[in-house]
């Protein structure tokens, strides 16, 4: 799969360069006339020897480049994606626990508000408020510490690099999450309520299990399939939604690199930047498929 | 009409419906009517706050940009975009998923294999990826763009029509149908289609919601054809987030409103008909 989905907008991608170049000479130089198959292992095999695709901007390889900003987004995305999860998880499991109370009433309003808000411009109001009027966080930019190093510090007893790290990541993090944090929840929120009506909870009430056990035990473990599934796809959509996320805040990632070499027609770095998108995709997927494993007992190894 | 007495209940759908003719009459109206000027820049007025704050006047209700262009025209003629690209990826979508749902629901076997495959390997690349790879081949045009956010979008519907058909192909008045020698398309027009209209509807009303973001999202980097849209305005107005704050907020709560009331809309349309869609 990974060879089947880059090759239909890389190779067109290259195709439409042949198509679109004025320059004849440009184009044999770049070995852009030579049919599409053969230009798309060479893309493949510029990949794996990591010398050979020239971006034509930056006059150094497209691999280089890519792999450069990877760790930004990478970082954005995990962080993202460790603080949603479990936050959406539970605002949807006491939501559902609380039918109809005051706080479901809050949670539903609050997951509309998030399923309806562009997050680009939820960035930029949470910038607006925060950096603009108030003052008190950074507006752009992932500044100088990365995850490892700040944790590093704070293990060593330095907590200023953590709370710096923090004060860059917050917003991007909020930003990136709200989309996901809402759909979740309401997802949870609903397959819980499922759940909740079943009759094996009355069941296991009836055993005389506290309403705690009951829900620990039960009624998540199987409301977790459908939400793994949906969670999985989002994730991806995370790693899409990052790339906005990087636009609003300047952030060195490479959704940023991805739109500028769009509109620059870095046809080199587009590739290799969508080759690598796919390929943490498919990391993702494969882990999630793992994940299967823990969380239904049905399923098993093959 | 049930439906109607349904709706009598739930207040929030009902504004949430009321918006939205409201938008559409204003949509509609404004633009052919010429009633209010979004285009042309007038730099002595330029950035204006809106009414409700100090320095700003009725004439421009919701301020004016860097241009001196009036903020309540350009937002409306923004739903007109923004309106319009949802409605054909929507329509394109829809369209797109039901046959192709249709198709491997109903005749099963190795085709609806192979349509699975398909599915698959599409919902392997995060749809924004694939549609800003599939815009840069492309002229950034409106049409284009509804086109390709339509084409990547195909999916949802596709599964949903697939599953419930995989579920009904087996009730016993098809059988029956089958066996008194009714042809497969008058079996699907008489018998299956109407079972899935409400859920193809329900998927779509929420799409909507959905496809605006995304069109507003691509028009924030500049994909799609027109300068007179939500997206674009939000960015354009992040230059003056300390001196017009207004510029780049409206636009964005006019987003989040229309989207919130398909969403209201979608959410009762599907609590009301059909419970078969649970997310």
């Amino acid at each position: 799969m990974l060879h089947a989905i880059p090759g239909d907008p890389a190779q067109v991608i290259a195709g439409e360069l042949a198509d679109e170049k004025t320059v004849a000479e440009l184009r044999v130089k770049l070995g852009l006339d030579r049919p599409l198959y053969v230009q798309y292992v060479d893309l493949l095999w510029g990949v794996i020897r990591g010398d050979m695709n020239k971006s034509f901007n930056y006059k150094i390889n497209a691999v280089d480049i890519v792999l450069e900003r990877l760790p930004s987004t990478v970082e954005l995305t995990l962080v993202a994606a460790v603080f949603a999860i479990p936050l959406s998880i539970f605002l949807g499991v006491i939501s559902a626990v609380k039918r109809n109370s005051f706080y479901d009433y809050i949670a539903k309003a609050l997951t509309l508000f998030g399923i309806s808000t562009p997050s680009f411009w939820f960035g930029i109001m949470l910038i607006l408020l925060f950096s603009v009027q108030w003052g008190l966080l950074p507006a752009m930019g992932q500044g100088p510490q990365h995850l490892p190093e700040a944790l590093m510090s704070l293990v060593g007893g330095d907590s200023e690099p953590m709370v710096k790290w923090f004060r860059h990541i917050v917003m991007p993090v909020l930003t990136l999450s709200i989309f996901f944090t809402a759909l979740i929840a309401r997802m949870t929120r609903t397959e819980t309520l499922e759940n909740l009506g079943r009759g094996y909870v009355l069941t296991a009430k009836s055993k005389g299990l506290t309403n705690r056990n009951v829900i620990a035990r039960h009624v998540l473990p199987n409301s977790m399939i459908p939400i793994v599934t949906i969670a999985g796809i989002q994730v991806g959509d995370l790693l899409g939604g990052a790339i906005l996320t990087e636009a609003v805040f300047v952030w060195p990632g490479m959704g940023q690199l991805l739109i500028d070499s769009v509109f620059s027609r870095d046809y080199p770095v587009i590739q290799v930047c969508i080759l690598v998108y796919v390929a943490i995709w498919v990391v993702i997927n494969f882990l999630i498929d793992i994940l299967y494993l823990f969380i239904d007992p049905r399923i098993s190894l093959q | 009409m049930t439906w109607w007495k349904e709706l009598r209940k739930n207040l929030m759908t009902q504004v949430a419906l009321v918006f939205i003719a409201l938008l559409i009459i204003l949509v509609v109206f404004v633009p052919t009517f010429g009633l209010l000027d979004a285009e042309s820049p007038n730099y002595i007025v330029r950035n204006l706050p809106p009414v409700f704050v100090n320095g700003g006047n009725w004439e421009y209700p919701l301020g004016t940009d860097y241009h001196g262009r009036n903020i309540l025209a350009r937002v409306i003629y923004g739903a007109r975009t923004s309106l319009f690209i949802a409605l054909v990826a929507v329509f394109l979508a829809t369209s797109l998923g039901v046959l192709i749902g249709l198709i491997a629901g109903f005749y099963g076997g190795l085709l609806d294999d192979l349509i699975m495959r398909g599915v698959d390997a599409f919902i392997s690349v995060p749809a924004i990826l694939l549609t800003i790879a599939m815009m840069t081949l492309l002229e950034p045009g409106t049409l284009n763009l509804a086109i390709v956010i339509g084409l990547t979008h195909w999916v949802w519907q596709a599964r949903t029509v697939r599953s419930k058909i995989l579920s009904l192909r087996e009730e016993p008045y098809i059988l029956a149908a089958k066996i008194s020698g009714a042809g497969d398309l008058w079996i699907i027009w008489k018998h299956i289609l109407p079972n899935i209209l409400a859920t193809i509807t329900v998927i779509a009303t929420t799409q909507i919601g959905w496809m605006i973001i995304i069109e507003s999202s691509l028009s924030f980097f500049g994909m799609s054809g027109s300068t007179l849209s939500w997206g674009w305005d939000i960015a354009a107005g992040r230059n003056y987030l300390s001196t017009g704050w207004w510029i780049s907020s409206m636009p964005g709560f006019a987003i989040l409103i229309t989207v919130m009331s398909f969403n209201i809309l979608g959410d009762w349309m599907r609590d009301f008909m059909d419970p078969f869609l649970r997310t």
